[in-house]
């Protein structure tokens, strides 16, 4: 948004006057209560950085009549003809006139977009004023221009609801929204916002060209996973604890050692450091806790592409599950794919978990990489592997997921979004 | 538009479009004058909206393919029947329409509704030009223009995230401004298009599209007695009249008496039937063409001492296009074209007609000397010998003979003298107007027996046509030569406009006899009682209304459906403007004509080629897409890299090397995936791209700065001079010796 603010910082003043203080005019796409009435500047308000037009298909269709027209009064000398012909071409001049007057004084805001996790609706909220005296502004569709340069970029096809201007008044600000319902993980960056409209005759489609970087993550699928995925094995006696590298962790004694510099005083000994003569400082003890890595191998092997895919969104929405479930419970969970270069140590809190789902949203499956080696587990930890088959493998420490059979680890497997279902499995949907 | 609060897009715009489908469908009608088409299309539109559009209940796709089906059928079977035309092809467009009704299920339905609303709108203007079809159409073309600004209000919120959005009263008072304002715009400038078009350009040239010159005219060339014959009691004008003495002025007048219009002269009777027997193709007394201002035609073997004493203004409000007959009273002196050139056939024993007519309003003028039945001084270059011979019923002689021994004159026309001719005539004339009565209840003649024989002896009741037949039969008989005309009969006045207005209830047969040598009066023995009551409407308020009605019509008909060149000229004043473009034109058009119908395959031909060679390319393009895409993306970088050079060049050869300079920092940008957008400035672009930059090599970063520094001093100094030349070529060669480098590191 820097290089929109600069852009709005150094464009003209808008206008200081105060807009239409007027019972709304607008379109009830969004509530009357959205109307900003008063604003005399609101921020960010872009102006256009370009203007398209085009001939739609009903205006070549429209030319085509027109011509036929044209051509059966000239052949016939029918002057009801000569006179429809007469209404066609003026139509023609005043649709250019009208659309082209009407988008002259647009000004647009898009708010920006919070994160979203794959398959659930986001709302796109702009601000659209028209600071025209004379013509108002109808039927007008905002549409987004992705980003689509990198691989994770989502594609926003059949997933984006534009917005609609019904109507916007003359000198009137209001507040639309459309939607985005991703399907699918990854970065979803806009680099332009069109407003077009067609009105008043549909026959040439202007568009107005706002440059606007934003960008949200689209996080993978909320899977509604089965509690015992996340069970650690709690430690026992000396395996509970451990030294605490920082002090003031617990009050727990933990034992002595020698003064480094930069320690802080007030951990400092004194009476052992009288006794010993030299500087000694007091260690605390800190309770351990077992630790969960989730290991996603590598499913590029296979012989079927597709299915290989698809297990591998399956794998990284299972994983999300799996870390945000941790995080509810205070598990520290690490994520571990070396096929994709994803190794994140195990931890636990909000911050944590948001980290892994990044990295899980910005994986790069077109990436692959033949390393698959089992993560640094320590004989504590806990790992989940998830693969494509079933391992009798199982320990208390190592436990191996078949993705192929979502009914054992979804608390309802008839709530598997349909983009990570084979074709097999929509097929028998 | 509905003032309901709950009123959406979607449903404001379906109301409209049923409006303007019913005015479209109703206008047809109207043109048509097709009062079932009204009935039937009103309703099942009405009942196609209460069951499905109303409620937005669109019917299965099972019953619409159905349907279709079956209106595909019916259209083939009504193409087949009555031939393409435009009738039959607004039937379909109809029977499509209701349908489409029937599945609207996205705006693109929608759209087609409209597109067909359109097509019935063509139907009515190609089928008839009539003041209310005109008025039809009018309404017709408001109401398409608010369902196609509703329509976008429709499409636009179908596509977004709230398509219930509501239109509230403020949006109603903005539509509503925008559609004056758009309807007065087209308008005004929709008549100014109109004025300003050239006429008489190409006409005919695609042949005859529609119906809408018209040649329903109560008018026939010839008589057939045996079946419902032209005589017509429908009040539709078919011309108008106006009658001028030397001085130009109007001597019209509601007493005036009866005028008759000559239209076709028929000589053969057989079997009931009268018809011309000379072909219009035989040599004629005159044929020329006419074109303005060499308006006058005077006929040949006409008294060139003859004075004429009336001008007669006659407009044919439609007329059909081929030959077409003129109607003209008794003895014409001169003829005068109007605006239109005209290839005439002129002939008296024959009539006046044009032989390459193109349909549409006809105006013309004869001058003539005297009007009215028996008042008439014969031509006098005709003699008996045109008469062909009659096989006359032996009952019809018999009753001549007995009518004129009962009179006292002699039947047979060798011992009767000559003089007594016109007395004969007069006394068939006067038994006829006695002792027979006028009805056009027509019923069928017996098998076998002749037409007019049946009326004479047996009906005794008929229209004119049996008046006219028995007249000219019983003259035959007793040996004087007479001929069967068709035309008009002119009586009614309309004071307003001046103007006498003949309808296809005029449409009228008499008799014309040759009382001597080369001396032919006109007869009627129909019963001038009987059929001015049947012919003329009452004088009732009504008929007032109608009249008041008709000068409006006559003012639309003079104003909008007559304009013509010279109307346009006389607006415009005159064509000096067209640079000889309307005569290139109008030569160009004549030569279309001649190869017209190998033009039109020709053009068929090709567009079957190009229609099967883009789909080939389409299905191939389905096919391999990504080949067509790469071949695609290959050929824009090649137009990319030849604008680049282009503009490099164009620099060069302007010695402007600030420009490729400036060309040359672009290029760098676009090869550091950092393109500079036209509208950003360059300095901004440059601080948006700090770290890019700074991760060049020194000298390609001092370069872009020193570079970007001397364009802004040049652009933006109020008065820079040129910058030292040397200093830009040192920039030029750091800027390509970095791009350079950097080809090489890659």
């Amino acid at each position: 948004m820097n290089a929109i603010a600069r852009q709005f910082g150094r464009g003209k003043k808008l206008r200081d006057k105060p807009l239409s203080t007027q019972p709304s005019t607008s379109s009830s796409i969004d509530q009357v209560s959205s109307l900003i009435h008063n604003q005399k500047n609101p921020i960010g308000l872009l102006k256009p950085i370009g203007r398209e037009s085009r001939l739609t298909i009903g205006g070549a269709v429209y030319i085509g009549v027109s011509l036929f027209l044209a051509i059966g009064a000239i052949n016939s000398q029918n002057n009801l003809l000569f006179w429809l012909f007469g209404v066609a071409i003026a139509t023609l001049v005043v649709s250019g006139l009208f659309s082209g007057n009407a988008l002259m004084r647009i000004r647009l805001s898009a708010q920006s977009i919070p994160d979203v996790h794959a398959g659930n609706m986001v709302k796109l909220h702009y601000t659209v004023q028209n600071q025209s005296k004379l013509f108002p502004l109808f039927a007008a569709v905002i549409s987004e221009v992705p980003n689509n340069q990198h691989p994770n970029d989502v594609h926003p096809e059949g997933m984006l609801k534009p917005a609609a201007v019904l109507h916007i008044g003359t000198r009137q600000t209001i507040r639309v929204y459309g939607s985005i319902t991703p399907s699918r993980r990854g970065r979803y960056s806009v680099r332009q916002i069109r407003l077009s409209s067609r009105f008043p005759f549909g026959l040439l489609h202007k568009t107005l060209i706002f440059e606007c970087h934003r960008q949200m993550m689209v996080m993978p699928y909320q899977l509604t996973i089965k509690p015992g995925l996340v069970r650690i094995e709690q430690g026992v006696g000396e395996r509970v604890r451990k030294r605490t590298r920082s002090s003031g962790v617990s009050n727990e004694y933990w034992g002595m050692r020698e003064y480094k510099p930069g320690d802080p005083m007030r951990l400092i000994a004194w009476k052992q450091s009288a006794r010993h003569e030299s500087l000694v400082v007091i260690e605390h003890a800190v309770p351990i806790s077992s630790k969960l890595w989730v290991w996603v191998p590598n499913f590029s092997t296979g012989d079927q592409a597709d299915e290989n895919d698809c297990f591998t969104e399956r794998s990284i929405a299972l994983s999300a599950a799996i870390i945000g479930l941790g995080s509810r419970q205070g598990v520290p969970v690490g994520l571990w794919i070396p096929a994709l270069g994803i190794q994140i140590q195990p931890n636990n809190g909000r911050r944590h978990a948001g980290r892994c789902l990044r990295a899980l949203s910005l994986i790069d499956t077109t990436r692959k990489h033949e390393r698959d080696v089992p993560p640094p587990a320590l004989m504590s930890d806990d790992v989940i592997k998830l693969s494509t088959t079933y391992s009798s493998d199982q320990s208390a420490h190592f436990r191996s997921i078949d993705i192929q059979n979502p009914s054992s680890w979804l608390i309802d497997p008839s709530t598997l979004p349909a983009s990570l279902m084979t074709e097999h499995e929509r097929g028998q949907e | 538009m509905n003032r309901s609060p709950q009123l959406t897009p979607r449903r404001a715009f379906i109301r409209s479009m049923f409006h303007a489908a019913l005015a479209s469908l109703a206008s047809f009608s109207v043109a048509d004058q097709n009062l079932a088409f009204f009935v039937l299309t009103m309703l099942s539109v009405w009942i196609v909206w209460l069951l499905s559009v109303r409620d937005n209940k669109p019917a299965p796709r099972i019953v619409i393919n159905t349907i279709l089906l079956l209106v595909l059928g019916i259209a083939g079977i009504e193409m087949l029947r009555s031939g393409v035309g435009v009738a039959s092809f607004a039937v379909f467009a109809a029977l499509l329409l209701i349908v489409k009704m029937l599945d609207l299920r996205e705006p693109r339905d929608a759209g087609q509704v409209l597109v067909l609303t359109v097509a019935m709108v063509i139907a009515a203007i190609l089928t008839s030009n009539t003041l209310i079809t005109g008025v039809f159409m009018i309404v017709a073309c408001v109401l398409l223009m608010r369902a196609v600004l509703l329509y976008q209000l429709y499409w636009a919120t179908f596509q977004s995230e709230e398509s219930n959005s509501q239109i509230d009263q403020s949006v109603r008072v903005d539509v509503r401004s925008i559609l004056l304002a758009t309807g007065f715009l087209c308008a005004i400038l929709g008549t100014i298009v109109f004025i300003v078009l050239p006429r008489n350009l190409g006409s005919q040239a695609f042949g005859q599209w529609g119906q809408s010159s018209g040649s329903v005219s109560g008018f026939s060339d010839t008589v057939e007695l045996d079946r419902s014959g032209f005589i017509s009691s429908s009040p539709v004008p078919v011309l108008d009249l106006t009658i001028t003495d030397r001085d130009g002025q109007n001597i019209g007048s509601e007493h005036t008496p009866a005028i008759y219009l000559r239209g076709a002269v028929l000589y053969d009777y057989q079997s009931g039937d009268w018809r011309n027997s000379l072909s219009m193709q035989n040599p004629l007394t005159s044929r020329t063409r006419l074109t303005p201002p060499e308006t006058t035609l005077k006929p040949r073997n006409r008294r060139q001492d003859t004075v004429w004493d009336r001008q007669f203004n006659i407009s044919m409000r439609s007329s059909k296009s081929g030959q077409v007959y003129l109607f003209a009273p008794w003895r014409t002196v001169e003829f005068k074209v109007g605006s239109e050139p005209m290839r005439l056939g002129l002939d008296f024993s024959r009539g006046i007609f044009v032989k390459d007519g193109i349909g549409g309003k006809l105006e013309y003028s004869v001058r003539a000397t005297g009007t009215g039945v028996g008042s008439g001084v014969a031509s006098l270059d005709e003699g008996r010998s045109l008469v062909t011979p009659t096989e006359i019923e032996p009952e019809i002689g018999e009753l001549a003979e007995r009518i004129l021994l009962d009179s006292g004159v002699e039947p047979d026309p060798v011992e009767r003298d000559i003089r007594e001719d016109q007395a004969a005539i007069g006394i068939f004339e006067r038994h006829l107007r006695s002792q027979y009565s006028y009805s056009l209840d027509s019923l069928p003649v017996p098998q076998g027996q002749d037409a007019t024989s049946w009326f004479l002896f047996d009906r005794q009741a008929g229209h004119c046509e049996y008046f006219a037949s028995a007249l000219a039969l019983m003259s035959r008989s007793v040996g004087i030569p007479a001929r069967v005309i068709t035309g008009y009969i002119v009586s009614d006045f309309n004071s307003v406009t001046g103007q006498y207005v003949v309808r296809e209830s005029n449409a009228h047969a008499w008799v014309e006899a040759e009382v001597a040598p080369g001396i032919w009066k006109t007869y009627d023995g129909t019963p001038r009682a009987d059929f001015h009551a049947i012919h003329e409407p009452d004088p009732s308020l009504l008929r007032s209304l109608t009249k008041f009605y008709e000068s409006i019509e006559y003012i639309w008909v003079r104003s909008v459906v007559g304009y013509d060149s010279v109307s346009r000229e006389s607006f415009l004043g005159g064509n000096s403007n067209d640079f000889g473009l309307t005569k290139f034109a109008d030569k160009l058009m004549r030569r279309f004509a001649i190869g017209r119908d190998r033009l039109i395959i020709h053009g068929f031909v090709i567009a079957g080629i190009a229609f099967s060679i883009s789909m080939f390319v389409g299905i191939l393009m389905l096919k391999y897409r990504s080949v067509f895409d790469s071949i695609r993306d290959r050929l824009a970088a090649f137009i990319e890299q030849l604008r680049g050079k282009g503009a490099q060049k164009r620099a060069l050869r302007r010695g402007d090397h600030l420009a490729l300079m400036e060309h040359l920092l672009h290029q760098r940008f676009d090869q550091l995936e950092m393109s500079k957008p036209d509208w950003k400035p360059l300095k901004e672009h440059i601080s948006d791209h700090t770290l890019t930059i700074d991760a060049l090599a020194e000298t390609t970063k001092q370069a872009i700065f020193e570079a970007s520094s001397l364009l802004y001093q040049y652009k933006f100094t109020p008065d820079p001079g040129l910058p030292d030349r040397s200093l830009i070529d040192e920039l030029e060669n750091r800027l390509r010796e970095s791009e350079k480098l950097s080809n090489d590191s890659k």
